[in-house]
């Protein structure tokens, strides 16, 4: 059976991912991910946000 | 504002977000480029870009205060006005946008990507079926 990762605890969090989506670094701020992710040459890590289905932001 | 030749896209979204999410690069004050943003949300319910004040700081923007008060769901809040270089897209294909006007929050929980300028320049499809977004460059 395939296992379904829990993002509950990560919901609205901001994280740095490597290419192959490795967590790299999270928080809940949006500026802190971002600036950790100056730290690594351009291309090399993205940034996403987690959020669960049906998330309403307005 | 001013952009690049405007290029067609075809974004994909994950089954685990429930809406439709394109990638975006930010430029700083003095031009340095951010890191990918992969899941910014495209929302035709916002006016503009909007971006969370957290976000406008990091990257020294410079904020002009609004006059009036925007409206969101949770209510009437202050906001400013900033302006900002941006890249759409990835993989070596995207789009350069500079000097866009764009809104910044305090309490924004998300970066929401809204009509301007977007969708004034693009005709755009979401089909949430299929969970994908069609850029359409307008004529």
């Amino acid at each position: 059976m395939k296992k379904i990762k829990n993002h509950k605890k990560d919901d609205g969090k901001w994280v740095l991912l490597t290419k192959k989506k490795k967590v790299l670094y999270i928080s809940d701020n949006i500026a802190d991910v971002f600036r950790k992710g100056q730290e690594y040459p351009y291309g090399e890590v993205i940034i996403e946000q987690r959020f669960k289905p049906g998330t309403c932001f307005f | 504002m001013i952009h690049s030749i405007l290029l067609k896209f075809n974004f994909t979204y994950d089954d685990r977000f429930g809406v439709p999410l394109i990638p975006i690069t930010f430029f700083n004050k003095g031009g340095v480029r951010t890191q990918l943003l992969n899941n910014a949300i495209l929302d035709s319910g916002a006016y503009e870009i909007t971006i969370p004040k957290a976000l406008a700081d990091m990257l020294e923007l410079e904020l002009r205060p609004r006059s009036n008060l925007v409206h969101t769901a949770g209510g009437l809040i202050e906001a400013y006005t900033a302006t900002i270089s941006l890249k759409l897209g990835r993989g070596g294909r995207f789009v350069h946008y500079a000097k866009v006007d764009i809104c910044v929050i305090k309490q924004c929980p998300a970066v929401l990507i809204g009509i301007h300028p977007i969708f004034e320049d693009y005709n755009v499809t979401i089909l949430a079926h299929e969970r994908k977004s069609v850029l359409d460059p307008r004529e």
